[in-house]
C-alpha cells in the first residue's frame, strides 16, 4: 500500500469535503428512508418509535402484492428473454467478421444511451400502431428490448477475454461443435452469463418510465405503484416498500458482482 | 507407402479474397514416416504453422489432398482426425483440473469410464506430474502446464502428435530439460511427431528429419546432417548456423569434382552437383568450421587478418581475400587462445573440396 498522503491525488484542495459532500447527498436521503420505514407515526416525517408495523402492513395490502408478482414475472420472463438473446448475439459478434460488425456493436449497446422517455413514447406509438393490447405481454416485450444491452455487455466482455485456442483444443480432442459449447465455451461464459441476467433483472425490476407508458390496466408493476401511492400521500408504507425493494437489489447486484469476479 | 504417416500432395493455403489474398502454403508436398521426429523448421511466416493447423484440422486447404496412414482427411473436422495438438500457448481447460483435462480426449472418444481414468493417470505419470491431479492449470508453473498439454494430447491416443513451439515459452534451462523429455516421450509411445519451431538448434538436436519453409514453401528436407551439411540452396545454408557465401565462377566439371575461380581471382576446389555446367555463375557455401587458418606461406587462399573474436571454445576469425571478400574462418581453441596473427598480418585459408558447396538461391 502507498502512503495516501503521497498520492497526489489527497494533495487537491477541497477534495475530502467534497467527497464528504457527494456521499452525503447520495446516501443521507435513502438512510434516512429506511430509518423511516421503521417509524410507528402515521406521518411518515415525524418520529415517534421504532416499530415494523408499515411492512405487515405492505404484505397484507393485496393490491401491492399483485404488482410484486407482476414485476417478478415481467423481471423473469424479460431477464430469461433478454440473456438468451444477448448470449447468443455476443458468440455470434465473436465469432463472425462481416463489413459493418463495429456499426451493429454499437447499435446493440445504443439503448444504454437513448434517452428512456424518448424509447417509451415510441414504444408505445409502436404497440399502437400494430394493434397490441397495452398490458404485461407489451411490457415484457419492452423489458426484453432494453435488457439486451444490459445483458450482452458482460458476457461478450467474458468472450473477448476467452483464448479462442481453447475451442480448438476441444475439437481436437474429439469434442464435435455442440460438446465444445457445452463443456468448454459455457463453462467460461457462465459468470458473464449470470452477471448479464442478474444486471438485466434488476433494471427490469425498477423500470418505471417505460413501463408507466406500455402498461395497461392490470399490468401495474411495484415501482408504479409505489408512484400511485405517493401521489395519494406520503406513508411509512412507501419508505417499507421501498427499503424491501432496495434490499432485494443490493442482494442482486451484490451477487453479480461476485459471480462476475469467479474464474477471472 | 503403407508406413507414411502423413503425405501431402500440392497443399495450399490462402487467406483472404481478391486483392488481399495472402499464399500461406504454396503447393507443399511432403511423406512423414510412422514413428518419426519430423520438424518444420523457418522463421516466422514461413508457413509451417499453417502447415500444421491444416494437419490438425483447424484450417482447410484452398487445395490439395492430405493423407494420413493412407486415408484422405483434407475436409474431415479436427474431430474426426486421430491427430492431437500441443499448442505453444498449451490452452488448458481454466476450468478443469489437471486430471478432467488430460481425461477430455478419451472421455469425448468414449472410452469406458474406468479406462478413462487409468489412461489420465497414466499419462500424468508419463509426464511425471503425479500428486498434481486436482490441482487447477494456473496453479501450475509453465513447464507443470507444458506437461499438462502434453499428456492431454497423448491421452488421445493420436496417430500423429503435433506440437506448435511447445518449447517457446520455457526459459532456456527448462526447454533443454523438455527437448530431452519429448525425445523420451516419443521414444517410448511409438507416435510420430510432428514438430514446428524457429530455433534451427532445436530442430537439429531432436528431429529425425528436417523441413526448411520459407515463404510458404519447403526448400529441403533432409536429416539434421544433410540440411546442415547439404544445403541446396543459399536460404537453408543461411538459415541454419554460419556460413560464407563466395560469388564464383565455375571452371571445369569433371568427374564429381569442380574447380571455381573467386571473385578474388583465387581457385578453390569443390564438389559438383548435378546439373552444374562449367562457365556458370555460382554461390557457394563454406561452413566457418569447415576452413582452415594457416601461416603466410603454406598451401591456401592468400587472404589478410581483419579481426579475431574469442569466444571461449572458438575463436572466430575474420579475414579478407585478394578483392576485399571477407570470410569468417572458426578455429578450435584446442591448444589455448590462438595469438599467432594480430589484424593485419598475411594468413592463408585451406580450403578442403568437401567443405565447398554449389547452393541455389
Amino acid at each position: 500500500m502507498t502512503d495516501p498522503a503521497k498520492n497526489p491525488l489527497f494533495r487537491f484542495p477541497g477534495l475530502k469535503p467534497a467527497a464528504w459532500l457527494f456521499f452525503v447527498f447520495l446516501y443521507a436521503p435513502i438512510v434516512v428512508l429506511l430509518a423511516l420505514a421503521f417509524n410507528d407515526n402515521e406521518q411518515a416525517t415525524i418520529w415517534t418509535g421504532f416499530s415494523t408495523r408499515w411492512f405487515g402492513i405492505v404484505l397484507d395490502n393485496a393490491d401491492l402484492i399483485r404488482a410484486f408478482n407482476n414485476s417478478l414475472i415481467v423481471a423473469t420472463t424479460a431477464t430469461l428473454l433478454a440473456t438468451t438473446i444477448a448470449t447468443l448475439a455476443a458468440l455470434g459478434m465473436n465469432r463472425a467478421r462481416f463489413r459493418g460488425q463495429d456499426g451493429v456493436n454499437a447499435l446493440i449497446s445504443l439503448p444504454l444511451i437513448v434517452p428512456e422517455i424518448v424509447t417509451a413514447v415510441a414504444t408505445l406509438l409502436f404497440f399502437i400502431m400494430l394493434g397490441f393490447r397495452l398490458g404485461l405481454g407489451t411490457v415484457i416485450l419492452a423489458h426484453t428490448v432494453f435488457c439486451i444491452p444490459f445483458a450482452y455487455l458482460p458476457i461478450r466482455a467474458r468472450l473477448e477475454g476467452m483464448d479462442p485456442r481453447l475451442e480448438e483444443a476441444a475439437q481436437d480432442l474429439y469434442a464435435n461443435r455442440r460438446q465444445t459449447f457445452l463443456r468448454v465455451v459455457l463453462p467460461q461464459l457462465w459468470p458473464g452469463i449470470i452477471s448479464g441476467a442478474m444486471l438485466a433483472f434488476i433494471i427490469s425490476l425498477d423500470d418505471f418510465v417505460i413501463t408507466y407508458f406500455v402498461a395497461g390496466a392490470g399490468a401495474t408493476t411495484l415501482p408504479i405503484y409505489i408512484f400511485g401511492m405517493i401521489r395519494i400521500g406520503i406513508s411509512p408504507e412507501v419508505n417499507a416498500v421501498s427499503a424491501l425493494m432496495l434490499a432485494i437489489s443490493i442482494v442482486f447486484v451484490a451477487a453479480s458482482w461476485l459471480v462476475g469476479r469467479v474464474r477471472r | 507407402m503403407k508406413d507414411w504417416a502423413i503425405e501431402a500432395r500440392g497443399l495450399t493455403k490462402r487467406f483472404g479474397t481478391g486483392a488481399d489474398t495472402v499464399t500461406a502454403l504454396d503447393r507443399v508436398s511432403v511423406t512423414i514416416r510412422e514413428n518419426e521426429f519430423f520438424t518444420l523448421l523457418g522463421p516466422s511466416g514461413c508457413g509451417k504453422t499453417t502447415l500444421l493447423r491444416l494437419i490438425a484440422g483447424f484450417e482447410l486447404p484452398s487445395e490439395g489432398k492430405l493423407l494420413l496412414h493412407g486415408q484422405r482427411i483434407e475436409n474431415l473436422p479436427p474431430f474426426r482426425r486421430p491427430v492431437n495438438t500441443v499448442f505453444q500457448s498449451y490452452a488448458l481447460f481454466p476450468h478443469l483440473s489437471v486430471l478432467r483435462n488430460v481425461a477430455f480426449g478419451p472421455e469425448m472418444q468414449r472410452r469406458p469410464k474406468a479406462e478413462i481414468e487409468a489412461e489420465a493417470r497414466r499419462m500424468l505419470e508419463l509426464v511425471r506430474l503425479e500428486g498434481f491431479e486436482r490441482r487447477l492449470p494456473r496453479e501450475l508453473s509453465g513447464g507443470q502446464q507444458q506437461r499438462v498439454a502434453l499428456a492431454r494430447a497423448l491421452a488421445g491416443r493420436p496417430r500423429v502428435l503435433l506440437l506448435d513451439e511447445p518449447l517457446s515459452a520455457l526459459d532456456l534451462k527448462l526447454r533443454r530439460e523438455m527437448q530431452i523429455e519429448l525425445k523420451r516421450l516419443q521414444h517410448e509411445t511409438g507416435i510420430t511427431f510432428v514438430f514446428v519451431t524457429h530455433d534451427q538448434e532445436e530442430a537439429l538436436t531432436m528431429s529425425d528429419r528436417i523441413a526448411v519453409m520459407s515463404g510458404g514453401r519447403i526448400l529441403q528436407i533432409g536429416t539434421p546432417t544433410e540440411i546442415y551439411e547439404q544445403p541446396t540452396s543459399r536460404f537453408v545454408a543461411d538459415f541454419i548456423g554460419e556460413t560464407n557465401f563466395l560469388d564464383a565462377h565455375c571452371e571445369q566439371v569433371a568427374e564429381g569434382r569442380a574447380q571455381f575461380r573467386l571473385s578474388s581471382g583465387d581457385l578453390v576446389q569443390g564438389l559438383a552437383i548435378p546439373g552444374l555446367m562449367s562457365g556458370s555463375e555460382v554461390t557457394l557455401a563454406v561452413r566457418p568450421e569447415r576452413l582452415d587458418l594457416l601461416a603466410d606461406g603454406q598451401p591456401g587462399i592468400p587472404a589478410t587478418m581483419q579481426d579475431l573474436l574469442y569466444i571461449g571454445n572458438d575463436t572466430v576469425c575474420t579475414v579478407a581475400l585478394a578483392d576485399g571478400t571477407e570470410l569468417q574462418v572458426r578455429v578450435q581453441n584446442r591448444h589455448g587462445a590462438i595469438h599467432a596473427s594480430a589484424p593485419g598480418s598475411a594468413v592463408r585459408v585451406g580450403v578442403e573440396p568437401q567443405a565447398v558447396r554449389v547452393v541455389g538461391d
